[in-house]
């Protein structure tokens, strides 16, 4: 069992994706949604009367599963847990841009930063994560 | 150097000669404007040539972010659409919410200028860095939600944003709107702008950054900020409500427009509160883009004959003109017409005039059913309002005559129908009874825009004493200064629950590095909107197009608080000259204000046009 995790009350969330805006400032300096390590899916064009409000607008986020199949599936052995959280974490040194961990990922939230060719992750802010500090909503829940 | 939040590039599409080009953003040029309207208002008074035809292709459209789009700095996912209007032929401005604008920055340009018509259909689709013109003849004819959807299916992308125009905007209603999923910009006729372009939509998908000049006063004040709105003691109530919260109140004083504005007492107002509205059909809060108020009510209707409806909205606005001011009191009936104008690409405020209009018409007995295609055109008729906003949407039979606005279509009918023909400058009146809250009429007399409530709202300092015309002069000519401010910087009017206009400039400041203090904003206020009217003077437009409805100016109101109140404009309006810096009989600019403001290379220009400064 991990020890930390963001929990996610999708029937809460607003779809406003400042979650991914905050990620990517704390994350890179600036605002680049491809950077953000979580994500906003949005879809509000229900078309019939059955339309649950758990599926209009619904974040991801790393699930931090033990065992975790990016960490399993890594060749480099760059992956290892922060001692503090129990967070999945990436040595952006070693990692070597070959996506393996991308294709393996359940949630298909690890992506790609194009521009220094690694994968990213969510790595719960080291215990404080600021997705969760700014949601609005109430969306996101840090779990300890 | 633009050091952030700018990215100091603009792009330039000319649909008849196929060109796109990308331009750089003089710095200078930002300092002084800003961005947004600001800039909007410089480049269309330097880039069109006086009285041309506003739905020809010499007309243009500029799309405009300001320096705060694309970050998450709170109330800034807007963008402003600026051309000339089709409906009056004066500068128009409209802003659009939702989740658009933020690629457009993030593909690496300040705004776009659309320019000249094409051949045929076409959409713009800017994909990053790269952009192309794309056939959009299967498009033509579909309403804004089914061309949204057919354009994120055809690049294969879900994610895309798309704005486009529906039927409304391709025949050149004089009120479309452009429309990006439920949001519009919708005032002013720029959907038919861009229909007469023949331009179906622009589709974005941005990958790149935006960067912030000061990152670590920016954290500081972002954290202020949001403990700002959580403090806010009406943020939970406008979350619940959104704009909606607006009509109890606003009914409570008079302000709510009733049968063609013509008392100040709805009897069925208890439906279409805000309250009703949230129990019958609101499923879900919703946000655009950045904003910590979900203010957004995704809404399905749940019975009746519009059962399996879906739509964001309906708003206090669309609520007062499709609703009250038509004297429906069936909220399923009001969203159902709101779902109707976005699908068709038609602002639900001038719409919801025009019918009214229509329906007093007919209940006088100067049109009948042979002119309305056999419609029953009784205020309170659902039925009619549904089938006229179809008709309106697509220019079907009397729909046409009702798509040119109230204005021409009082000249149509005549019979002294102008008595009653709610407009200023051809822009039907927004959702508030003028002679409830004579400062607000003030503002409709003298937008830029023709009637318009969103460009500096007096209704919250006019409270006190609503019915008063002392003072008022003072108050508009400071709101419409801010909201010069917040539309090129491009603040929601909501960033009022927890920003004040101090805290907008940290902002500002802390994204592109530049320094505001009151005196610049001030001075950048007062050139943005006397340059809007040296653009409307340029046009032929005088005093005598500040005015009001005779209904508003000569017809005491029936019943309500303000009952027995007409607007006394005239004492406003010498004021507000005075006060402006304008000639008081011609309301043109005096040479010396102009010049104080910076533009003096406009009072040479309107000194050339033989106008008397």
């Amino acid at each position: 069992m991990s020890k930390a995790k963001i929990v996610i009350h999708a029937e809460k969330c607003c779809g406003c994706r400042i979650c991914e805006l905050i990620c990517s400032l704390t994350h890179t300096g600036v605002f680049n949604l491809s950077k953000a390590r979580i994500r906003v899916c949005i879809q509000r064009t229900p078309s019939n009367k059955k339309i649950s409000p758990f599926l209009i607008d619904v974040p991801v986020v790393c699930e931090e599963c033990n065992p975790a199949p990016c960490m399993e599936i890594c060749p480099v052995e760059a992956f290892s847990r922060d001692p503090q959280t129990d967070a999945v974490l990436i040595d952006e040194d070693e990692c070597t841009g070959c996506g393996l961990c991308i294709e393996e990922c359940p949630e298909g939230i690890l992506r790609l930063d194009l521009d220094r060719n690694i994968a990213i992750k969510c790595d719960l802010c080291s215990g404080s994560p600021e997705c969760v500090k700014y949601c609005p909503t109430s969306a996101l829940d840090f779990k300890i | 150097m633009l050091k952030g939040g700018y990215t100091g590039k603009l792009l330039r599409i000319d649909l008849s000669k196929k060109e796109i080009i990308t331009e750089s953003l003089d710095e200078k040029l930002l300092e002084k404007y800003l961005g947004g309207r600001g800039l909007g208002a410089r480049l269309i008074f330097e880039e069109l040539a006086p009285k041309i035809d506003a739905l020809s292709p010499e007309n243009k459209l500029y799309i405009l972010t300001g320096p705060l789009q694309g970050t998450l700095t709170p109330f800034t996912p807007k963008c402003v659409v600026v051309s000339k209007s089709p409906l009056t032929g004066t500068f128009t401005r409209a802003l659009c919410g939702g989740h658009f604008i933020q690629d457009l920055k993030y593909a690496g340009y300040d705004g776009i200028v659309i320019e000249g018509k094409a051949e045929k259909p076409v959409y713009i689709w800017i994909d990053d860095t790269k952009v192309t013109l794309k056939d959009a003849t299967h498009l033509w004819g579909k309403t804004t939600g089914q061309t949204e959807r057919m354009i994120k299916k055809e690049i294969g992308d879900d994610t895309v944003k798309v704005a486009s125009i529906g039927p409304g905007g391709e025949r050149c209603v004089r009120f479309a709107s452009i429309i990006s999923s439920s949001r519009a910009a919708a005032r002013g006729g720029c959907g038919a702008v861009m229909g007469s372009k023949n331009l179906k939509a622009i589709a974005i998908r941005g990958k790149g950054e935006v960067k912030v000049a000061n990152l670590d006063l920016f954290k500081k004040i972002l954290e202020e900020a949001y403990l700002s709105i959580k403090a806010d003691p009406a943020a939970p109530f406008r979350i619940k409500y959104g704009t909606t919260g607006t009509v109890a109140i606003a009914h409570k004083m008079g302000i709510m427009p009733v049968r063609n504005y013509s008392t100040g007492v709805f009897e069925g107002i208890e439906n279409i509160k805000a309250e009703s509205m949230r129990e019958r059909i609101v499923i879900h809060d919703e946000s655009c883009f950045a904003c910590p108020l979900p203010c957004g009510k995704l809404s399905l209707i749940r019975e009746g004959p519009y059962a399996g409806t879906s739509l964001e909205g309906p708003q206090y606005e669309t609520i007062g003109l499709l609703g009250s001011n038509c004297g429906i009191d069936n909220i399923e009936t009001i969203a159902k017409a709101n779902q109707l104008c976005n699908e068709l690409g038609i602002d639900t405020i001038s719409t919801g005039n025009v019918i009214a209009f229509a329906m007093e018409c007919y209940e006088r007995g100067l049109i009948t059913k042979e002119d309305t295609d056999g419609i029953e055109l009784k205020f309170g008729s659902g039925k009619a309002l549904v089938e006229l906003v179809k008709k309106i949407g697509k220019r079907e039979g009397f729909g046409d005559r009702l798509a040119e606005g109230v204005k021409r279509l009082s000249t149509h009918i005549g019979g002294g129908s102008d008595d009653f023909a709610m407009h200023v400058k051809g822009q039907e009146l927004a959702s508030f009874e003028p002679r409830s809250i004579v400062g607000m009429g003030l503002l409709f007399a003298t937008a830029n825009t023709g009637a318009n409530h969103s460009l500096g709202p007096t209704f919250r300092q006019e409270m006190e004493n609503p019915l008063s015309p002392q003072g008022k002069a003072e108050i508009l000519v400071a709101a419409q200064n801010d909201y010069c401010l917040m539309d090129s910087m491009i603040f929601c009017s909501f960033s009022r629950y927890g920003l004040d206009m101090k805290f907008r400039f940290k902002f500002f400041s802390a994204v592109t590095g530049f320094n505001i203090g009151g005196v610049a904003a001030a001075e950048i206020a007062n050139r943005i909107y006397t340059l809007e009217r040296a653009f409307n003077v340029r046009e032929g437009f005088t005093r005598s197009d500040d005015s009001l409805p005779p209904r508003s100016l000569n017809e005491p109101i029936p019943e309500g608080p303000s009952k027995g109140n007409v607007v006394p404009l005239k004492e406003m309006l010498d004021e507000y000259y005075r006060l402006r810096g304008w000639d008081s009989e011609s309301g043109i600019p005096t040479r010396k204000t102009l010049e104080d403001v910076g533009l003096k290379d406009v009072a040479d220009e309107l000194k050339e046009q033989r106008y008397n400064l």
